[in-house]
């Protein structure tokens, strides 16, 4: 039901904003495509570690589950006049219930081959795969790597991009400028980002790409249990570490960097990415993660084998700035508690098969096994078919 | 006797296979009035959408054959360096992030007259299908 309501949303969007007449005309092309992925899952060999704290990996737990990482999702594309063009994609997620959302929904220019620039709703450039997270299809993975695609809290964002896309020599240059913000409310409270600007830049040479990337944003996150301990160091005197718990856009800027190559050789693929983010000033840990990743096409039948790992130290300084005295110990308590949940050491291995069985459509089969210091030890085993339309 | 089903159908596919391969090479067409300079290299960039006006400025119409054409194959694999999958791959993530769409499909004869008539097309037929209604910039063995 919502995806259809939704549908209706999508057609009309091409026809509510742009009112003149000979657009009209042009609105009768609408493109529509889509892609689809049902997906299963299940976590078995927990140890106990795993157990205690919550027990999932990727939403996934000891109960087989469809709906982490299946989705559906219907794009629409109209192009107006001269370099002109509206593309309104919708996705529906295992996750939210399938309730569907806007991913993406702009407006773009094309000025020529070189300049084009786009207004609305748009992917945040973070990662190599950014632009096409949700469309499983075009990539060897069940899902992208967990540790480094899980390396901030949101994904897209409200604003504008300008793309330039030049040759070097033999080498295509691809460069991407970003400015807008994001709202939302994810399981770790209200997230409000502004002023987010960065630059992602990418170069490619026949078989090999090389891609650098770095944000920032004013961050501010708040949920009850931040105000309470906010409120508490408030309460307390400690106003310099009540300033590490009120992230704020006035004073928290979060950074972010990344690096990622890939190499596409005839039958093998080779990929990596390196992520690092922090967030100043607060109690958020720096944290690092990265992945490789290497597959050999065997015709229909692809294999990989990936391995990734993410690193966060707890900023154990903010826990020792509080007095160790009986009247500040509940206090204490409650910020180690938080602090020490920044805490990461993770390192998964998973290896995975990709059969395409259909010209659009692929199965796919994934073992990972994950060894999470702070947070316990499992195996995932998952399937998945993947297809566009 | 009994293995001459099986042994016909064997040979059969090995000869098919082999006329497969022998074939005509994959002509890149465009109108007889195009006279834009277009390089094997500017050929693989229309086609990965990298490339999407002429050097004049004028805007390209790049056409290709269906998929499963044994001759579309063979250009994706000769002139762009990829197996179908990737091709298919590809132009799917340049869809889904609105930065392009695929060259409009259509049959060999249906592109000859596409091109024939448009002076701003470029597609890529067998090279068996070239006739005089249409201009060869470029010739995949």
């Amino acid at each position: 039901m919502n995806i259809i309501k939704s549908m209706m949303v999508v057609s009309s969007i091409g026809l509510a904003g742009l009112l003149s007449t000979d657009v009209q005309a042009e609105v009768g092309n609408i493109r529509w495509n889509g892609f689809l992925s049902v997906a299963g899952g299940v976590v078995f060999d927990e140890d106990e570690n795993f157990r205690v704290n919550n027990g999932t990996f990727a939403g996934y737990d000891d109960d087989v589950s469809f709906k982490p990482d299946t989705l559906v999702a219907l794009q629409a594309g109209v192009d107006l006049a001269e370099g002109l063009s509206v593309t309104a994609q919708l996705v529906g997620k295992g996750n939210d219930d399938f309730d569907a959302n806007f991913e993406w929904a702009y407006l773009s220019y094309e000025f020529n081959d070189q300049w084009k620039v786009n207004f609305g709703k748009l992917r945040v450039p973070f990662y190599l795969y950014s632009d096409y997270l949700d469309v499983a299809y075009a990539y060897h993975w069940l899902r992208p790597p967990t540790t480094v695609y899980s390396s901030t809290p949101f994904d897209t964002y409200e604003g504008v991009s300008v793309l330039y896309n030049s040759q070097l020599g033999d080498w295509d240059s691809m460069m991407q400028l970003t400015y807008g913000s994001h709202d939302s409310d994810p399981a770790a409270g209200r997230l409000e980002i502004s002023d987010l600007a960065g630059i992602s830049w990418g170069l490619e040479y026949d078989w090999f790409s090389v891609r650098v990337a770095y944000l920032q944003a004013a961050v501010g996150l708040s949920n009850d249990s931040l105000n309470a301990i906010a409120g508490g160091l408030s309460a307390a005197g400690l106003s310099s570490q009540e300033n590490k718990f009120s992230v704020t856009e006035d004073d928290d800027t979060g950074t972010f960097a990344t690096i990622g190559m890939k190499a596409e050789y005839e039958e093998y693929v080779f990929v990596g990415e390196f992520t690092t983010v922090d967030i100043e000033d607060s109690f958020f840990a720096k944290s690092d993660q990265y992945y490789v990743s290497g597959a050999r096409r065997f015709d229909d039948i692809t294999v990989h084998l990936t391995y990734e790992a993410s690193e966060a130290d707890a900023k154990s300084e903010v826990i020792n700035a509080i007095p160790n005295v009986p009247a500040l110990a509940g206090l204490r308590a409650g910020v180690s508690t938080v602090v020490n949940a920044q805490r990461s050491d993770v390192e998964i291995s998973t290896i995975g098969m990709r059969y395409d069985f259909h010209p659009s459509a692929a199965l796919k089969l994934e073992l990972s096994d994950v060894q999470r210091k702070y947070n316990g030890d499992a195996t995932l085993f998952s399937v998945s078919v993947d297809l566009i339309f | 006797m009994k293995f001459s089903k099986l042994t016909v159908s064997v040979v059969l596919s090995v000869f098919l296979t082999y006329v497969e391969t022998s074939q005509a090479g994959v002509s890149v067409i465009v109108n007889p009035a195009n006279s834009e300079e277009i390089s094997a290299s500017d050929i693989s960039r229309i086609y990965l959408g990298k490339k999407k006006t002429y050097g004049s400025g004028v805007a390209i119409n790049a056409l290709q054959l269906e998929e499963g054409n044994a001759a579309r194959s063979a250009f994706v694999k000769g002139a762009l360096k990829k197996s179908e999958r990737q091709y298919k791959a590809y132009w799917a993530k340049l869809l889904f992030t609105g930065k392009g769409k695929p060259p409009e499909e259509m049959d060999s004869a249906a592109i000859k007259a596409a091109v024939a008539a448009k002076k701003e097309a470029i597609g890529f037929i067998d090279s068996a299908d070239v006739d005089g209604t249409v201009k060869v910039v470029y010739e995949l063995p």
